[in-house]
């Protein structure tokens, strides 16, 4: 296990980007009243926006001192660090078991309806949390299988569906629904979670540069304008019938008489959860001191699943972990406000 | 300790429990030596032929002038004996180690000091062109048993001062020698001094066969399927790994020769690439890749779209498939499991058999599987034809037929409880297994991941040796090496 | 050794609480290739046609009011284990379209499991024995359609199509393929409003 290799910043970078991805996949209109392709592009650049400065307070940290934020906080708070912790783990229990549950929810609406949940949750929380015991270098090199993957799945789901556009049954108005666009930004900024995974892990990345994270933030919003296009030209009004609007671009997507693109889409959603949970488990690694990690971690995949189940049984502990504006705050407290009150009190510990 | 023979010679006897093959042949020493020597050997190491005209002929018709028994021996070293290997050496720990190795032990009554004289004349399989590793291009020589052939099969090669063969011992039952061959100029000390490290922590009693000291070299965090530790029987192979920083080591008795590091992408090397033309080399390589990922994935996509996603088969597929399988008794899964399972007693009965029965066995095979049980309906010739491409499949990279044998039913049964996503998960595991993995603390994935571009020129491409001469590859330079 | 114990034992309490009741077996699906409305003296009359090998084709006709309906009754009466995923083409009777394709085509597009290319074609009487008589007739029916979109763009041939022009704002007629058997079959835009 090579848990003190350094790697290098782009690989962690594709871990960001395959981590948004599964937001991407995840896009269901349905939760979007009167949504509309004006709406929610607007919510993409907003988005776009609000990620880029999330990840500010992390690249300063990370550029001036070379180390990410949470060694930056074990460092200039050794004994205090731990209500941080505290703080962020379970800000990451919030962020897993909230994917966790959409990605069980996607399962049963649209790939397997009489699919066990529970032995999916805890199947993938088992395999996330060996994963996590790796390390982030470890994961990143996966990522890299994944991301190629990624591509080919991606330019089958849009090639296929080049010859679908259709424009005739398009309403070209533009009318911004505030409401609507509101939700949208609210989805598209949830992104911005990445930014606290980088906080996490950027400590071993080595050759890291601004240009790195804003490409990928970047290329993560030029995907989801892509995917909105096909979304709302190919699909239009058929999208809204069912929850999951890629995977309907995935059955729609064909080459001649070649179909069955569907399962590119199972394919890349596991692996793209997989990577996302990972990545969230290993930054509670990382929070953690390195003596009882395992155990830390171990621990957290526990209170994971049993969150699951909670969320399960009852309607509104789902309600609150799947809620995209809880979300938003909290990503804005940990991205932003905790390593700005670091940066702000310890900011010679930033210029030494 | 007393320098008396007989005393020696009592106490050898005793270690050796009186052993048949340990014998004894006593000498006298005439003219101004007047003393007495023994010679020992072990029935079957020696040459009699070397020992009766170099040995005890010179030793009988001399003329010597020494007269203590020490000046004796250093007399008989440098003037009578015609050997071209002569070891001097104190203790009868030694004598063992030199009478088992072949070498003639020479005894001078009263002395100290005593010889190894070399006259190594056991059997040995001749050099030939090893089975597990046929190419097509190149040379037809493979290691054999003795550790000093093969050395010199590695050093023809070679024929650089650089080249050094380091002795090792390992295996306090045994007494195995090996040796350790590198590059000293390639070489990384680093690596060097873990090899000799681990070799020392080694706790074995016997070691009869490469695979025992494998686990040894291994990484000790890994639990993986895939072993960091490389095997060759082929010299040119090994000299081409050793120009890149790599180690091998020779074991006395065994023709396979352990390099090490060793990462996933020299499976899909091999020496015939760089014989062939770039363009052939280069399909031929991408084909191991892709032969690879059928032998491990088929059976389980199969499995999985059997039970979970029929509508994933074109019709007319979808058709002849659920046709077949619906003349079986049997779940999809669990016959995909028996086919592979049967599949596997007639291979390991193919190995072992005796070469005259072998026709029998194949015939039974292809009459019992190919033909009977698809008629009876026990199994279905669409699974069938699955397993056996998928077996065929995993021929290419025979070198990785254990993993891609454990992984191809793991991937069955997970597909065929789970699904295509069961399998994905499956993927996951393995890939964070083999990308975690290290060998020497060279990642064991270096150069798929950690990604090199410009390696890439001779890992799924094989570039010309016009831009392979260009740049040196030296496996301590791979990014990511953990100092050990 | 503990830790592989149990890492087994949670792999064995998996595959006990996962179990195989959620694989729908090749071998043992009957997945609905076509399914054909009819207007008959009794009712609307569906007829799921399984995919089966080569050579005989049954379909299982049933009363209902909707395509949704039929799917119920099938399920719970005749085909057990039907599956929509594998359907190719939803063949409407000109005498029973102004009563359910709306509906049905929303049914369509409201089912995960069913493509959203499904071909939607109306058709004459005479196609209607043709197909059930001809074991070629699928194939033969979508190679006009694909004839008659590769002619004329404008037509509507699939379920994705179909249901967004029903959807769309602007209440336009568009056309939709006509599988007529007069003198010999050939597909025709139809005007749907």
């Amino acid at each position: 296990m090579q848990s003190k290799i350094r790697f290098s910043s782009v690989r962690l970078m594709i871990v960001l980007f395959i981590s948004a991805c599964t937001v991407l996949m995840l896009y269901n209109v349905q939760n979007i009243e009167n949504s509309t392709f004006a709406n929610d592009i607007a919510g993409v650049i907003i988005g776009l926006l609000i990620c880029l400065l999330y990840a500010v307070p992390s690249i300063i940290i990370k550029l001036r001192t070379k180390k990410d934020f949470i060694s930056f906080a074990k460092t200039s708070t050794p004994s205090a660090v731990i209500f941080v912790s505290s703080y962020y783990a379970m800000y990451f229990a919030y962020l897993a078991t909230g994917f966790l549950i959409r990605y069980c929810d996607l399962f049963s609406k649209s790939l397997n309806p009489d699919a066990n949940k529970y032995v999916i949750a805890a199947l993938l929380l088992a395999v996330c949390t060996y994963a996590a015991h790796k390390g982030i270098c470890a994961l990143s090199r996966v990522a890299l299988f994944i991301f190629v993957f990624s591509i080919i799945a991606f330019l089958i789901i849009f090639g296929g569906n080049i010859s679908n556009f259709d424009f005739s049954s398009q309403n070209f108005d533009i009318q911004i629904d505030y409401n609507a666009a509101f939700k949208a930004v609210s989805f598209f900024s949830s992104i911005s979670f990445i930014t606290v995974i980088f906080a996490f892990n950027s400590q071993n990345t080595n050759k890291f540069k601004k240009r790195h994270i804003i490409l990928a933030i970047a290329a993560i919003f030029v995907l989801a304008a892509l995917s909105l296009v096909f979304i709302y030209f190919v699909l239009s009004g058929y999208g809204r019938q069912q929850a999951y609007q890629m995977f309907i671009l995935s059955k729609t997507s064909h080459f001649s008489f070649a179909s069955g693109m569907d399962s590119f889409f199972l394919a890349a959603v596991t692996s793209f959860i997989f990577i996302l949970i990972s990545a969230v488990f290993t930054s509670v690694k990382n929070s953690a001191y390195s003596k009882g990690s395992k155990l830390v971690l171990n621990v957290f995949a526990v209170i994971v699943f049993i969150l699951f189940v909670c969320a399960q049984r009852f309607n509104v502990i789902e309600d609150i972990l799947t809620d995209y504006n809880i979300l938003n705050v909290l990503n804005f407290v940990s991205a932003v406000l905790i390593p700005t009150c670091y940066m702000i009190i310890f900011r010679r510990r930033l210029s030494d | 300790m007393n320098n008396s023979n007989m005393i020696k010679i009592n106490a050898l006897k005793k270690m050796f429990a009186n052993s048949a093959d340990f014998t004894v042949r006593n000498i006298e020493l005439c003219d101004k030596a007047n003393t007495s020597a023994a010679i020992l050997t072990i029935e079957g190491m020696c040459s009699k032929d070397v020992v009766a005209l170099s040995v005890i002929n010179p030793l009988l018709l001399y003329n010597y002038k020494s007269k203590t028994p020490d000046a004796l021996i250093d007399e008989i070293r440098l003037s009578v004996l015609s050997s071209s290997e002569i070891v001097e050496f104190n203790t009868l720990q030694e004598a063992i180690t030199f009478s088992t190795s072949g070498f003639v032990v020479l005894m001078i009554d009263g002395a100290k000091k005593m010889l190894a004289i070399g006259a190594q004349g056991f059997s040995f399989r001749s050099v030939s062109e090893p089975e597990s590793e046929v190419i097509q291009r190149g040379s037809r020589e493979g290691f054999t048993e003795p550790l000093r052939i093969n050395m010199t099969l590695i050093r023809r090669r070679i024929k650089s001062p650089d080249l050094v063969f380091e002795t090792a011992t390992v295996g306090y039952g045994s007494n195995t020698q090996l040796m350790l061959c590198y590059l000293q100029n390639c070489i990384s000390k680093q690596i060097l001094d873990e090899v000799r490290k681990r070799l020392q922590k080694c706790n074995l009693k016997m070691l009869l066969a490469s695979g025992y000291l494998t686990e040894y070299l291994e990484d000790a965090d890994n639990h993986s399927l895939f072993s960091g530790v490389g095997i060759s029987e082929r010299p040119d192979t090994v000299c081409g790994k050793l120009s890149e920083g790599r180690i091998a080591v020779l074991i006395d008795g065994t023709p396979a020769v352990i390099l090490i590091p060793h990462l996933f992408v020299e499976e899909f090397q091999s020496i015939d690439d760089y014989s062939n033309r770039p363009f052939y080399a280069t399909f031929i390589r991408v084909l191991k890749y892709i032969s690879f990922l059928i032998a491990v994935f088929l059976p389980g996509l199969y499995t999985a779209f059997s039970q979970f996603h029929p509508e994933y088969f074109p019709t007319g597929l979808l058709v002849k498939t659920a046709e077949s399988l619906a003349q079986t008794p049997l779940a999809v899964t669990l016959e995909v499991i028996l086919i592979t399972f049967i599949y596997e007693v007639m291979r390991e009965a193919g190995l072992r058999i005796p070469k005259p029965l072998g026709h029998a066995v194949s015939i039974v095979g292809a009459l019992v599987i190919g033909e009977s049980a698809v008629s009876a309906g026990i199994i279905s010739s669409s699974t069938l034809m699955v397993v056996a491409t998928a077996a065929i499949c995993s021929y290419v990279t025979s070198a990785l037929y254990p993993q891609i044998m454990i992984m191809r039913f793991v991937f069955v049964i997970s597909g065929g409880i789970f699904g295509l996503w069961g399998i994905v998960l499956t993927t996951c595991i393995f890939l964070i297994n083999m990308c975690s993995k290290t060998s020497l603390g060279v990642p064991y994935m270096s150069s798929l991941a950690p990604f090199s571009f410009r390696r890439m020129r001779d890992v799924i491409f094989r570039a010309d040796w016009k831009s392979l001469s260009k740049h040196t590859i030296k496996v301590q330079k791979f990014p990511e090496t953990e100092e050990k | 050794m503990i830790k592989k114990f149990l890492i087994g034992l949670i792999c064995l309490l998996m595959i006990f609480l996962q179990g195989c009741k959620s694989s729908k077996q090749i071998d043992v699906a009957s997945l609905a290739e076509t399914v054909t409305i009819n207007q008959t003296s009794d009712g609307l009359s569906y007829t799921f046609y399984i995919i089966d090998s080569g050579n005989a084709k049954n379909p299982v006709s049933i009363k209902a009011n909707s395509l949704s309906d039929a799917v119920q009754k099938a399920k719970k009466s005749y085909i057990p284990n039907l599956s929509m995923s594998k359907l190719e083409l939803l063949l409407i009777n000109e005498n029973a379209y102004l009563q359910v394709m709306r509906s049905d085509i929303a049914f369509v597009s409201s089912r995960y499991d069913i493509s959203p290319l499904l071909y939607v074609s109306l058709c004459d009487d005479g196609t209607m024995k043709f197909f059930s008589k001809n074991k070629e007739g699928l194939k033969t029916i979508e190679d006009h359609i694909m004839l008659l979109k590769n002619k004329n763009d404008k037509v509507k041939t699939n379920s994705l199509s179909i249901y967004n022009s029903f959807a769309g704002d602007n209440k336009r007629e568009f056309y939709v393929s006509y599988i007529n058997s007069k003198n010999e079959l050939k597909a025709e835009p139809y005007s749907i409003s």
